[in-house]
């Protein structure tokens, strides 16, 4: 087992390389000259070569790139060229909203996604089953930042139950201890300033949530049915097992196997999908950080995030299948 | 199974206290933690933009935000007033221009703090712009890898040679050539007056640690999620009225007004122009606008022997409905050209009549101009503009407008950054472009855009005539406000003459309020002095 998450830990290497270089690459070879960019509108050619000058884009690439890798394998990842701070303090700072915000959406997801689909296999052709694909159906196929512009309309400035955009109300101070608002602002001792937190958090993260749910719904159920018709449920049935004992003990368990996978991958998307929920919402967040620094050709950034959210999404892999052989004993890893 | 009857009854339990913190959240609201040490001071304002400005350090930001948000905190040598392009005195009292026109010596308020308590002296102001135009500073240097200082050159550092005290309060730039708009240039944020202690503490991260003379004194900036400032009780000029202003980002326009009409927002800009409707004139809300300093055109390139065609030119600028756009395409919040410069400009020249609405008369002229009917190409970059916020369809429009003439054309769009490259290079058409000015002087539109030695720079037309350079040096010359008036007015007609542009229009500034706010006035530069502003 422990050799088993070893090498997949070493394996993560290449493909980190792989990444490196691509979005090295790319922010280099797609048109658009980063100095033009920064320089602004306003900028004269002079100025754009002492920019160029500056940020050292006037060296030949492959120096350019060891030098990237040098300072990359040292931890240091650099200036923001937008706002000037350090890289590595503004990711801490970035990621743990966010981290915050998809891990609510995801405890949502599956709080109403598992149950109903589960609800949906077991009352086949009743209205819980078709409220439920019609449900899924519509949460996967409508716009992220559509829904976050309907729920600001209609529960917050319509109903006013909810903040209209924030992380917290204006002119809170919560002191950034883990940059995790919600244990921030716990760690104030002040109730209010926690719930004020929780408060901004509902309608973003049921935002985020739609497209998760659904597809959790939808692998609920279906791999439900697929095990509810196994032979090994007819044998627990005939010894004389009572239905819940049925469907909680065995059959959920077997079922949960595929959600599994499909929840892992969805953390990934929950990144992505934070880009659209934070920017609709005006939270902090990575997802609006990279998204501001593409806009500004801020490229240290950019490369810095994707790098970081690489590391992140291939940790997610390995746990994914960590979880399998959790679940499933008939799963070893060697 | 006994567990998990436990854990229901926990997650009741758990859920009744949401709801009851859930009632309690409201209470969170504005202005809660105010200290309220300012007797005089009261209230706190929250100014809504939609993204958060890139950098607080006065030289190196890059954004209008940021031109806003250090207004509250520092203060230039001299300012504008209030909704004017003209100076007056600011952390200077008095100046004298030598009669050479290349020294100015700025004698400074005595008495004034910075938020440090370092008081402001001659050696003070000499070390901020030591720092910012002088490329053998160590500070200078040490900024240079977040993105340096890029506007200072162009307004400051090209003409003034060296800034140096002359007295504790005296201070003297040194010019290479004569220069008339720097006293203007003085008054934009780039040249703000940072504290020398702070700089020499903090380096470049003064970015993080603002200090200056403002009304209002630095409390946080988490960024891109709210900067606020406080009142500055030693502030010189009178205490601010405000105890706080919180400048916020909210990256939905849409949300942004929401936020105004349910109060969780004093002041919105920018928005839609489409959502004006529904806050202007309301019991709650108004709308403040007036003609915005910038323009909105589209530029020949006279480099191509198809556009060395001022017949052409001339009849294309003729065959544009510039009011309909002004209506139409811009719902209102545009005002249509007549010239480059702005009718907010003291440039302004109001018996310019320039290329009213007239086909009839383009058509006419495209015949004396020998148009065959080749295909024109229409080059326009993407995405929205301060200028033209509706980016390629304007070209979409323009294109409609050819047609109804008789003239073929076809748009070709380009990424945005891809685009300013190859339009300096000169490969461009008729290019889409346009400007928002950063000081309220007229050489900032007529200079950078028709002076024959800023070809390739800002100027991309390509135009450069040796009446219009001539004019346009001799205003730079000129001290006297009303001598250069009339030589920028007589530039300006020669240029619209010769249209190198097609002259389109300029965007309403336009600022979505709650009535609660007072004294907020627009300044034509966008720089909001908040010093008389007040809630009630």
């Amino acid at each position: 087992m422990r050799g088993y998450v070893l090498r997949r830990i070493a394996y993560v290497v290449p493909v980190l390389l792989g990444v490196v270089t691509v979005v090295f690459l790319a922010l280099r070879l797609i048109p658009g000259d980063p100095a033009v960019a920064l320089a602004g509108e306003k900028a004269s050619a002079a100025q754009i070569e002492q920019m160029r000058e500056a940020l050292g884009l006037n060296r030949p690439l492959p120096v350019q790139y060891v030098d990237f890798v040098a300072h990359l394998v040292r931890g240091d990842l650099g200036r923001s060229i937008r706002t000037g701070g350090d890289i590595r303090q503004e990711l801490v700072e970035n990621f743990a909203p966010t981290i915050e915000l998809s891990i609510a959406a995801l405890v949502i997801a599956l709080a109403v996604g598992l149950p109903a689909g589960v609800l949906a296999a077991l009352r086949r052709r009743t209205l819980i089953e078709y409220v439920t694909m019609i449900g899924s159906l519509v949460g996967i196929s409508m716009p992220v930042f559509w829904i976050g512009l309907m729920l600001i309309y209609w529960l917050g400035a319509r109903a006013e139950w909810f903040p209209l955009s924030g992380t917290v109300s204006a002119g809170l101070e919560i002191p950034a201890r883990t940059h995790f608002y919600t244990v921030d602002g716990l760690l104030t001792g002040n109730v209010a300033v926690f719930a004020d937190v929780v408060w901004h958090l509902v309608l973003p993260a049921i935002t985020l949530s739609t497209i998760t749910m659904a597809i959790v719904s939808r692998m609920a159920r279906s791999s439900m049915l697929e095990v509810l018709g196994s032979e090994y449920l007819v044998t627990a049935r005939a010894k004389g097992l009572r239905d819940r004992a049925v469907v909680l003990g065995h059959a959920l368990k077997n079922a949960l196997i595929p959600v599994v996978t499909v929840v892992g991958l969805q953390l990934g998307a929950l990144l992505s999908g934070a880009v659209l929920t934070e920017t609709v919402f005006g939270r902090v967040g990575v997802g609006r950080y990279v998204l501001n620094a593409i806009t500004a050709r801020d490229y240290p950034v950019v490369q810095a995030t994707v790098i970081v959210v690489a590391i992140f999404v291939a940790l997610i892999s390995i746990i994914v299948d960590l979880v399998y052989a959790m679940l499933d004993p008939r799963i070893r890893y060697r | 199974m006994k567990s998990s009857n436990m854990t229901r009854r926990d997650l009741l339990r758990a859920a009744g206290a949401a709801t009851i913190i859930a009632a309690c959240a409201p209470a969170a609201q504005p202005g809660a933690t105010s200290t309220g040490k300012a007797a005089a001071a009261t209230g706190t304002l929250t100014f809504l933009w939609g993204g958060d400005t890139d950098k607080l350090d006065p030289p190196a930001m890059t954004t209008q935000e940021g031109f806003i948000a250090t207004t509250a905190l520092y203060e230039g040598l001299v300012r504008y007033k209030p909704n004017s392009t003209d100076i007056e005195p600011a952390l200077a009292e008095r100046w004298d221009i030598s009669s050479d026109g290349l020294a100015y010596t700025f004698h400074l308020r005595s008495g004034v703090k910075f938020h440090d308590g370092s008081a402001l002296t001659g050696e003070a102001v000499a070390f901020t712009f030591d720092r910012s135009i002088n490329k053998d500073n160590a500070l200078f240097k040490e900024a240079q890898s977040a993105g340096g200082f890029p506007f200072i050159d162009d307004y400051i550092g090209n003409v003034v040679a060296k800034v140096e005290a002359v007295g504790p309060l005296d201070v003297r730039f040194t010019l290479r050539r004569k220069f008339s708009p720097l006293l203007s240039n003085l008054a934009i944020p780039p040249a703000y007056v940072i504290s020398m202690d702070a700089l020499k503490k903090f380096g470049s991260k003064i970015n993080e640690n603002p200090v200056g003379t403002g009304p209002f004194k630095f409390v946080e900036w988490k960024k891109d999620d709210h900067i606020t400032v406080e009142n500055f009780e030693g502030y010189w000029g009178g205490q601010a009225k405000l105890q706080r202003i919180i400048f916020q980002p909210v990256p939905e326009a849409s949300v942004r007004i929401l936020k105004i009409q349910r109060g969780e927002g004093d002041i919105a800009w920018p928005f839609d122009p489409k959502d004006a409707p529904s806050v202007k004139g309301k019991a709650e809300t108004d709308v403040l606008e007036q003609a915005g300093l910038n323009v909105n055109m589209a530029e020949f390139n006279l480099k191509k022997p198809q556009f060395q065609n001022k017949a052409l030119r001339q009849a294309l600028n003729y065959a544009i409905n510039k009011q309909e756009l002004a209506d139409k395409l811009y719902s209102g919040a545009g005002v249509a050209a007549v010239g480059a410069l702005p009718p907010t400009s003291w440039g302004f020249d109001s018996a310019l009549k320039g290329y009213p609405y007239d086909p009839e008369k383009a058509k006419a002229l495209l015949k004396t101009a020998g148009y065959t009917g080749d295909t024109i190409i229409l080059d326009s970059y993407t995405i929205p503009r301060g200028y033209n916020p509706q980016g390629a369809k304007l070209a979409e429009a323009i294109q409609q407008y050819f047609q109804a003439v008789g003239v073929k054309s076809e748009i070709k769009t380009t990424e945005w950054t891809e685009y300013r490259k190859i339009r300096r290079q000169g490969q461009l058409n008729i290019a889409f472009g346009g400007w928002q000015a950063d000081t309220g002087d007229p050489e900032n539109f007529l200079g950078v855009f028709f002076y024959s030695k800023n070809q390739g720079g800002v100027n991309t037309s390509f135009y450069g005539t040796p009446e219009v350079d001539k004019l346009l040096e001799q205003a730079n010359e000129e001290t006297d406000v009303a001598k250069r008036k009339s030589l920028f007015n007589q530039a300006e007609a020669k240029i619209v003459d010769d249209a190198p542009w097609l002259f389109i229009g300029h965007m309403k500034q336009q600022v979505a309020i709650r009535k609660r706010v007072k004294g907020f006035v627009l300044q034509p530069t966008y720089i909001y002095y908040f010093n008389s502003v007040s809630v009630s």
